[in-house]
């Protein structure tokens, strides 16, 4: 099955999916992109709690 | 010459199949109104070609384009813009494709895409109606786009329809596909660190669109002119001269280059198979001129509805009879429908000579399309356009011990939310009546009474209205 790896916006509590090459880059280094919500289209920095969810 | 043009069809059209055309003068707002009334519009099962006079642009004025939508939305009309008709279609597309024209370079005061040139600090891309088309995506993207890349090896132009998404007023994230020609592009400009030179063309003559499918390893604005049945007209471009040319009679040009050096994040977007593809990676554009006709139209495509999934039909269709042909010449048609995101699925019908073809047929069309992941083979008294009729073959010809091929650890598509990556299993079903034994015969109206039979010398006007 398609791998999706769900984080939740930390500005607006909506969830939504990586594609796995992305969320693999972010695991070495969260600040080396900047998210992008598509809910309330605010930027952000995945956090390390979100990466943990989302292993799940 | 004619110089077919976007404007030339919808002329054509609104002449020749009035109702084909609806044009909408109330004001709309390009986030998700145009796409739901076009919704609303399909499910009474009908696909006019759409055009909104007054649409706002990103900046909430109403923008001086008028939106054309659904364009590609029936089979009838990719047919039209070839002079062909839908049962021909495939074929008369291969046709055309193996008679590529060059194009002819026509200078720039006779270019219609140069009445409006913006350059630089100029262009504002947030001037455009730029639609946003479902709920979680990522915000306004261009559909339409025929991307051109210029292949530094051979000099030919790749041309590619690509998503584009609108995340600045000069800046663009494009969405590669990674098994297609444009990464082997995309690479060899890498390797070199240049950017690349990028024309996005966004409205033109149907024909045009089907022509910059071809999946040939050509120059392809050749295969462009041999579909379209003239040579494209091309005039260089504002950022490039005549290094890069530009299609002269297309409504919108923007002139951009892709970076190399970095990528940015691209999506959520609703794709072809009406799945959301997930936030990902994709190279950067900086825009560097906008360059558009007068009276131009914003095209848009609407993703994973008819107007996106028909318009790559009767190539891959046109493709899977010339490779099925080859080992099985009792073929006869090939369908992808709908049902499958007009991808996914392939009906196969055929005059078999021994129960051996149709699993061959299925082998050879699951190796000739990446996409194909399932092949129903019929045979010639199904009309393999409707999925009721296929699948009543399947439900009333197959035995699943003996009829059916899995072919596992292919390579499909990411877009099929089932494969792992690209690897996927494929499979097909042989829906064909046995040649050895006996076998019923199918039911049947007589024919000189159906032919006999007028409805409007039976029912009154009004029911037969309703019929309609």
């Amino acid at each position: 099955m398609a791998k999706m790896f769900y984080i939740t916006c930390p500005k607006c509590s909506q969830q939504y999916y990586l594609e796995d090459l992305l969320y693999n880059k972010l695991l070495v280094d969260p600040k080396q992109y900047q998210l992008k919500c598509p809910f309330c289209k605010k930027d952000f920095y995945l956090e390390l709690d979100q990466k943990a969810a989302a292993a799940k | 010459m004619s110089n077919k043009d976007l404007h030339m069809f919808l002329a054509q059209l609104e002449q020749e199949s009035p109702g084909s055309v609806i044009r909408i003068d109330k004001e709309v707002s390009p986030e998700y109104e145009i796409p739901v009334i076009l919704n609303k519009i399909e499910l009474k099962r009908k696909q006019p070609v759409l055009i909104f006079s007054k649409v706002r642009n990103l900046k909430g004025q109403l923008s001086p384009l008028p939106v054309v939508i659904n364009l590609f939305g029936a089979r009838e009309r990719l047919a039209k813009s070839i002079d062909s008709t839908v049962e021909r279609l495939p074929l008369d597309y291969i046709a055309r494709e193996k008679k590529p024209v060059a194009p002819v370079v026509i200078d720039k005061k006779s270019a219609k895409v140069k009445d409006i040139v913006q350059t630089g600090d100029a262009v504002d891309l947030f001037d455009l109606p730029v639609i946003t088309h479902h709920e979680m995506d990522l915000g306004a993207y261009l559909t339409s786009p025929s991307i051109w890349i210029r292949d530094r090896e051979t000099g030919r132009t790749n041309c590619a329809i690509m998503r584009v998404w609108v995340c600045g007023p000069r800046d663009l994230v494009v969405h590669f596909n990674p098994v297609r020609h444009t990464e082997d592009l995309y690479q060899q400009y890498k390797k070199a660190g240049l950017p690349i030179p990028v024309v996005i063309v966004m409205g033109h003559h149907p024909s045009f669109y089907l022509g910059a499918q071809t999946k040939l390893l050509v120059d392809e604005v050749e295969v462009i002119g041999g579909v379209m049945g003239e040579p494209l007209e091309v005039t260089p471009s504002e950022t490039w001269g005549d290094k890069v040319m530009v299609p002269a009679q297309a409504d919108l040009v923007i002139e951009a280059e892709m970076l190399t050096d970095r990528l940015s994040i691209e999506a959520p977007f609703g794709e072809y198979a009406q799945y959301y593809a997930g936030q990902r990676l994709n190279p950067p554009l900086q825009v560097k001129a906008v360059t558009r006709r007068k009276d131009a139209y914003y095209l848009d495509i609407m993703p994973g509805h008819a107007d996106h999934l028909l318009l790559d039909a009767p190539m891959i269709e046109a493709y899977l009879y010339n490779r099925i042909r080859d080992v099985v010449p009792g073929i006869i048609e090939v369908h992808v429908p709908l049902s499958s995101a007009a991808r996914l699925h392939a009906y196969i019908k055929m005059r078999k000579r021994n129960d051996g073809e149709p699993k061959t047929a299925i082998l050879a069309a699951l190796s000739s399309d990446y996409r194909i992941k399932h092949v129903i083979v019929v045979d010639d008294d199904v009309d393999i356009h409707y999925d009721e009729q296929v699948l009543w073959a399947v439900a009333t010809r197959s035995q699943w011990d003996r009829d059916v091929i899995i072919v596992p650890g292919t390579m499909g598509t990411r877009v099929d939310p089932t494969a792992v990556g690209v690897i996927s299993a494929k499979g097909g079903i042989d829906a064909t009546k046995p040649m050895v034994g006996d076998f019923p015969k199918k039911i049947n109206l007589p024919n000189a009474v159906v032919e006999r039979i007028k409805l409007e010398n039976y029912l009154k006007p009004a029911d037969l209205r309703v019929l309609e």
